[in-house]
Formats: structure tokens, C-alpha cells, sequence
């Protein structure tokens, strides 16, 4: 008895000696099981997650669209609500896009987020639609104020974006862009217009040129431009240089064209400043036989607001007008047919920009449909493949320059070497030239006058000179 | 010869663009003198004036000019009402206070014009105001004409009220001594309403002859309120004449600084003209002591 108290006294104390160590395996084996429990639990979430859940399909399809709809460029995003309405209803009419990775039809869902015209609030709203709305895609439009910030939050995150509506060159100089693309005209294009325009009248002007721009990333390229392509083909240049914004009075520049006898005006200023300007011209008695003006007349309105006749004449570069012969890859609808149903539904004179917006959400559509999934990588990769006809005319990221442009062309390109380097970047969109005449249904109309090398696109006036246009004679 | 008639054609269109300056600053000049408070929402409020001219126009076929019948005595009711129910509620807490109320007010307005009349651009330009006059060699501008005498017209008019009429003098006696204007039984809260009716007022002339001169859009006015700004003082804050004679300089500054360095630093020049004049005359040229 006594014995095996003993030993059960001993056994107790060596129990007691290896207490701590065996108490320390527990705790580690503990740990370790725990720890197995955990990861376990954690990987069967995942599983879950991942794979039990991935092939349920998204319920929708969120493309993210920031929109100025307030502030200076306003009139830009005038049509946008309008275009997203018409868009969803088009597209979800028969359940949306086909994803042949979940074999579903995925309804399309358009956030418009404002950015009061601003650039960094620009930003800041395509960084919430990335992170807080998960959009699987963002569309951007309305000059590089609005694009190239857009692109610069889409570039960081990685998710593929949609541009329209921005100057090439201008949205270039914030590149390079991986997951962004841009279908517009070129500066190079334009410039090309302009002097074409002037080229058209031969000898009914004396080839001298006034020019005057913004004092703007957009006015000093179209500056350099355009008076180089003048100088190459014949023309005086007075180069009156650049102004900044809010310039309230012209009369010093405008006695100086006079006097030199200028009979051509070209430039590129913000629509106030040109007004100013083109008052002052008439109230100094200047009226050049042809004006050729970049931004400023792009909106009827802003023409009409250019008050009394002052309208008639000017001449522009036509982006898409309602005769090109383009169709929507997605109603069928052509220019025409698309404006005249925002007239009809809004009462108010068609824009431009509205059927760039449209035909940014052909290649959203196409691209989506084509990836057959919401994975980024292949959103983006769709696009770059893009070869679609849409409403502002045929869409490819992968073509050659070399393939689309004359020799003579590619060496004007070649003088700006990010249009070179980047050319899968952009996807050259048609442009023309027009003149604003006296409208029949609107105060004021846009004809084609100069179609340069696009065929297929009717002039459908004669180019005329504001003094013949106005009657006073040649 | 032709020389000395183009510098003078320069000076001329410089006193004209200036009379309109002048005539924009008054409105704000007037509740700065009486209130000595800044009104963010002077701008917006002209081109309000300028919307509403435009729908009258537009709905009745009225030249802009008469279309101030109607605009005028909206705007000082709006002025009126504005002061009575917002301003006078928040005067007591000090100027920062009103600054602030005015700029939400900016804001308001200018959404509000945005959301009824869109982004478009507009003008109240009429044909007639467009033509190339020549007066014995010189161009004057009809735009800025019609500004620079309605400037004119209105500062004399506000001149005879503020020295004839009882109200025009209980509106310098307020900021002078509100307690003694108080004893002899002025209500400087009554006063302020009228004071602030006859400055919207005179904000609806120079919103409508700015329409009649420039593009407007909904978010043009802030670029007004910083020329008044600049314009009332260095005319000296308060100073109606201070007023009339710093537009004079802005405009020439703004013209003859354009001619002379470019279009480019025609801004810069301005603003150089303004801090040189304050740098002289720390009050502005009229400003007496505050």
C-alpha cells in the first residue's frame, strides 16, 4: 500500500517533471490542428467562392460612364442620358450581351457619374465607379479634360476603358495607355481640312492667313499645324500666336489682318473667346472672305449665339454629319436616323458628340460580346481586336498606319512620333469639312462642302465665301 | 495721321468696354458701400437678368432692351426678398457668414439656370448692334456704347438718389453710424432690403448689356463677379465714383495692354494695374477711411 502510494507519488512527480513538456506538445499540436482547421475553412470559402460560385453569372453587366454634364463643357454630355436610355433599351430588349463563359444573356446597366467639367473631379468619379460601383468597364468621351484623367484612373486600375470624342494627339500626351482606346480624328487630319477648305476657293482669295488660338495644349498643336501646312502650300501666314482664355478684347489683332489685307481667318479658341472675336471683326468692318475655325462652332447654339448673321459662312471641321454613310451596329440605325430620333424624343437640335457617345457603346457592346466574359484581361483584348463598322465609320485598333494613309500623309504623321509608336492605341475615325449656312428647320445648318478623301461621304453644298453668302458680293 | 487715329480708336473702344465694366461693378459697389459685405452672388445674379431677358425675347418677340421693363423690378423684388429672409438673419454673425450664404446662393443659381436653359451657349445680340460704324475716321463698338451710356446714366441716377431722396440718404446714414441712424428711427434692416433691391436692380441692367455684348452660359457669372471685384476696389470699396473710374482703367488697361503686349499678358497687365494702384492708395483711389 504503501509501496504503491509511492509509486503512484513518483509516477506523479516525473507526471509533474514531464508536465511542461508534454502541456508545450498539446499547445503545438493544438495550434497546428487549429491551424489546419483554419486554413481548411479558408480554402472551402474560397472554393466556394471561386469555383462553386464562379459559374453562376453576373446578374449584370455595369459599364461605368463619366459625363460633363455640368459645368463649361456641358453641352458635350447634353445627349449622354439620352444615349445611355437608348442603349439599355436596345441592347436589354432581348436580356442583354451573350457571355459565353456563363452560356447567359447579362443585362448592361450604365452609371453616368457627373464631372462638373472638372479634371480631377473627372478622375475622382471614374475611381468610384471602379471601386465602389465594380464596373466592368468604363466608356469616356468630351475633349482630353475629360479623357485623359478617365484613362490615367483606368490605367492604375487596370480596367479596360472606352474613349471617343478626344484629339488624338492631345490624348496621346498622357500616355501610354495598355487599357485604354481611342477612336477619333487626328490634329493632323484636321489641319489637313482646313487648308484643303482654303485650297477649294483657288483664287478666290489672296492666300494670306490670319490666324489666332488658345493658349492650350489643343491651340498651340493646331498652331504649329496648321501654319506649317499653310506655309508648304503657298499661303502668308500672319501669326497672330495664342491667347488665354476669358480675352475680352480682339481690336489690335484685328486692325493689323485689315491691314496686311487678310482674307482668310483660321484658329481655335474656346467658343466665348471666338465670339468676342468675330463681333469685333464685324464691328471693325474685317470680314474675311472664308473662316476657318476650330472648336468654337462645333454647337448650333454656339453659332446661333454668335448673334445677328454672324454665323453664316464659318467653316469647321465635320466630325459626322447626319449624310455619312455610316450605320449603328447596333439599331442600324445612319446619322440621320439617329438624329432625327433625339430630335424627336428630346425637341432639341441634334450635336455632334451624340452620335460619337452612340457609337462608343457599339464598340463597348461588340467588345463585350466578343470576350464572352467579364474578365478584364479579355474586355481588353476584345477591344484591341475591335474591327467593327459603326456609325462614325470603321473601327480598328490593330491596322497598320502604313495601310490607311498616303505616303505624303504618313511623313506629316511622322513629325509627331507618338502617333507612330502608339498606333494601336487610336483608330482614325473620318473627318470632313462643313460650312454653317441659313437652316430651313433650325436657325442655322451644317453643310458638307469639302468630303477631301472620303468618296462615299456627298458634299451636300458648294463652298462659298461669307461675302457671297451674305450677299454683299465676292 | 491714320497713326494717331488708331491709338485714339484703341483709347476710345478702352473707355467704352470700360463704362461696362463700371456699370457691372455698380450692383456689388452699392452693398459693399452699405452692408460692407461682398455679395459671391453678383455675377450669377446678372446672368440670371440676362436668362430672364432672353425668355421674354424669346416668348414675346421684345427687343432686350425693353424686355428690362419687366426684368428690372423682378430683380430688385428678388433683391428685396433675398436680403429681407436670408441675409438680414445672418448679418449679426458677420461678414464671413454672408460670404458664405451669397456663395451657396452662386451656386444654386447656377445650377438652377442650367437645369431650365441647358449648357447652350446664348447672347441677347441683336442685329442692329452689330453694323461697322464710322465716326469721322473711328470705329466705335455699339456694343460697348450702349454700355458706356447706360454706365453713365445710371451712375447719375443713383447719384441723385443717394444725395435727393430720403431713402437714398437713410442708405449712406446706416453704414455711417447704425446706432445714431437707429435713434432718429431708421430700421437699417428695412434699409438693407431696399438697399439690396436697388443693387439687383441695377445688376439686371448691366446682366442684360453684358448679354447684349457677350457669350453667356450658365457658370459665366464668377468670371463677373472677380472683374467687379477688382473694379470696386480699386476704385475704393464704397465709392460709387471710385467705382465709375476704376472700370474706366480696367477697360483701358484691358485694351491698351493688349495692344501693347499681346492678347496674351492683356489679363496679367490688368491685374499689375490694379495691385500698382493699391499699392499707391491702399484704399483704393476713392476709398475714404473705414
Amino acid at each position: 500500500m504503501q509501496a504503491h502510494i509511492l509509486t503512484n507519488d513518483m509516477s506523479r512527480i516525473k507526471n509533474q517533471h514531464s508536465l511542461p513538456l508534454r502541456a508545450a506538445i498539446t499547445k503545438v499540436t493544438a495550434i497546428i490542428l487549429a491551424s489546419i482547421v483554419v486554413v481548411a475553412a479558408v480554402a472551402a470559402v474560397l472554393y466556394y467562392v471561386m469555383v462553386v460560385q464562379a459559374p453562376a453569372a453576373p446578374e449584370v453587366i455595369k459599364i461605368g460612364w463619366p459625363v460633363p454634364l455640368t459645368g463649361p463643357i456641358a453641352s458635350f454630355g447634353e445627349p449622354d442620358p439620352w444615349v445611355a436610355q437608348q442603349i439599355e433599351q436596345v441592347v436589354n430588349r432581348d436580356g442583354g450581351v451573350f457571355l459565353s463563359a456563363y452560356n447567359k444573356k447579362v443585362p448592361i446597366k450604365i452609371i453616368i457619374r457627373d464631372t462638373k467639367s472638372d479634371p480631377n473631379f473627372a478622375a475622382t468619379v471614374a475611381e468610384e465607379l471602379i471601386t465602389r460601383e465594380q464596373v466592368d468597364l468604363i466608356v469616356v468621351l468630351h475633349t482630353p479634360g475629360t479623357t485623359v484623367p478617365v484613362s490615367g484612373v483606368c490605367e492604375r486600375y487596370k480596367v479596360p476603358c472606352i474613349v471617343y470624342d478626344t484629339p488624338v494627339l492631345a490624348w496621346l500626351q498622357g500616355g501610354p495607355y495598355e487599357w485604354s482606346f481611342l477612336a477619333f480624328w487626328t490634329e493632323v487630319d484636321v489641319a489637313q481640312i482646313f487648308v484643303g477648305i482654303w485650297d477649294k476657293l483657288g483664287a478666290k482669295t489672296n492666300k494670306v492667313v490670319a490666324g489666332i488660338w488658345s493658349d492650350d495644349p489643343d491651340g498651340r498643336t493646331f498652331r504649329e499645324l496648321t501654319i506649317a501646312l499653310a506655309q508648304a502650300r503657298g499661303y502668308k501666314v500672319i501669326d497672330s500666336g495664342v491667347v488665354p482664355y476669358g480675352t475680352l478684347d480682339f481690336s489690335a489683332y484685328i486692325r493689323e489682318w485689315k491691314a496686311q489685307g487678310a482674307e482668310i481667318l483660321t484658329g481655335n479658341l474656346i467658343p466665348p473667346d471666338f465670339a468676342t472675336l468675330w463681333r469685333q471683326s464685324r464691328e471693325l468692318g474685317f470680314i474675311p472672305k472664308v473662316a476657318t475655325i476650330g472648336r468654337s462652332i462645333l454647337f448650333p447654339s454656339s453659332v446661333e449665339a454668335l448673334g445677328g448673321d454672324l454665323g453664316i459662312g464659318l467653316t469647321t471641321e465635320v466630325w459626322v454629319h447626319k449624310v455619312s454613310p455610316f450605320r449603328s451596329s447596333l439599331t442600324g440605325q445612319t446619322p440621320r436616323e439617329l438624329a432625327e430620333e433625339y430630335e424627336r424624343a428630346t425637341g432639341k437640335q441634334w450635336s455632334t458628340p451624340l452620335i460619337f457617345s452612340h457609337a462608343a457603346f457599339e464598340n463597348a457592346i461588340d467588345a463585350l460580346k466578343r470576350a464572352g466574359s467579364l474578365d478584364k484581361e479579355k474586355i481588353r483584348d476584345a477591344i484591341a481586336n475591335t474591327d467593327l463598322d459603326t456609325i462614325v465609320g470603321h473601327i480598328n485598333f490593330k491596322r497598320s498606319l502604313t495601310e490607311i494613309l498616303t505616303p505624303e500623309e504618313l511623313e506629316l504623321y511622322k513629325k509627331y512620333p507618338a502617333l507612330i509608336q502608339y498606333q494601336n492605341s487610336y483608330s482614325i475615325t473620318p473627318v470632313i469639312g462643313g460650312q454653317w449656312v441659313k437652316g430651313t428647320k433650325w436657325p442655322y445648318e451644317l453643310e458638307v462642302v469639302y468630303n477631301w478623301k472620303y468618296d462615299n461621304i456627298p458634299e451636300t453644298a458648294e463652298l462659298k465665301t461669307i461675302p457671297e453668302l451674305l450677299g454683299t458680293g465676292g | 495721321m491714320m497713326e494717331i487715329l488708331s491709338y485714339i480708336n484703341l483709347i476710345l473702344n478702352g473707355l467704352l468696354l470700360g463704362g461696362l465694366f463700371a456699370l457691372t461693378a455698380f450692383g456689388l459697389s452699392v452693398l459693399a458701400g452699405i452692408m460692407r459685405v461682398i455679395n459671391i452672388a453678383h455675377g450669377d445674379f446678372a446672368i440670371l437678368a440676362a436668362y430672364l431677358s432672353l425668355t421674354i425675347m424669346n416668348s414675346f418677340g421684345m427687343d432686350p432692351f425693353l424686355s428690362l421693363v419687366f426684368v428690372a423690378p423682378i430683380m430688385f423684388a428678388v433683391g428685396y426678398f433675398f436680403q429681407k429672409f436670408t441675409i438680414n438673419r445672418v448679418l449679426a454673425m458677420g461678414a464671413n457668414q454672408v460670404v458664405l450664404v451669397t456663395f451657396a446662393l452662386s451656386i444654386v443659381i447656377q445650377n438652377l439656370l442650367l437645369l431650365i436653359f441647358t449648357a447652350d451657349a446664348r447672347s441677347l445680340i441683336t442685329p442692329y448692334l452689330l453694323t461697322n460704324i464710322e465716326l469721322f475716321g473711328l470705329n466705335p463698338s455699339p456694343r460697348y456704347a450702349v454700355g458706356f451710356i447706360s454706365a453713365l446714366i445710371v451712375f447719375g441716377l443713383i447719384f441723385i438718389f443717394f444725395k435727393k431722396t430720403y431713402l437714398g440718404k437713410a442708405m449712406r446714414a446706416v453704414p455711417f453710424d447704425p446706432e445714431a441712424a437707429k435713434m432718429i428711427g431708421i430700421k437699417s434692416e428695412v434699409i438693407y432690403n431696399y438697399a439690396a433691391g436697388l443693387a439687383l436692380l441695377v445688376v439686371a441692367i448691366a446682366g442684360v448689356l453684358l448679354g447684349l455684348a457677350f457669350t453667356f452660359y450658365p457658370d459665366t457669372g464668377p468670371m463677373y463677379v472677380l472683374l467687379s471685384f477688382g473694379v470696386v476696389v480699386m476704385g475704393g470699396l464704397g465709392s460709387l465714383k471710385g467705382t465709375l473710374i476704376g472700370g474706366f482703367i480696367l477697360g483701358e488697361a484691358l485694351v491698351l495692354g493688349g495692344f501693347f503686349f499681346g492678347s496674351r499678358f492683356q489679363l496679367m497687365f490688368c491685374y499689375l494695374v490694379i495691385l500698382a494702384i493699391l499699392y499707391l492708395r491702399p484704399r483704393g483711389l476713392f476709398g475714404g477711411k473705414v
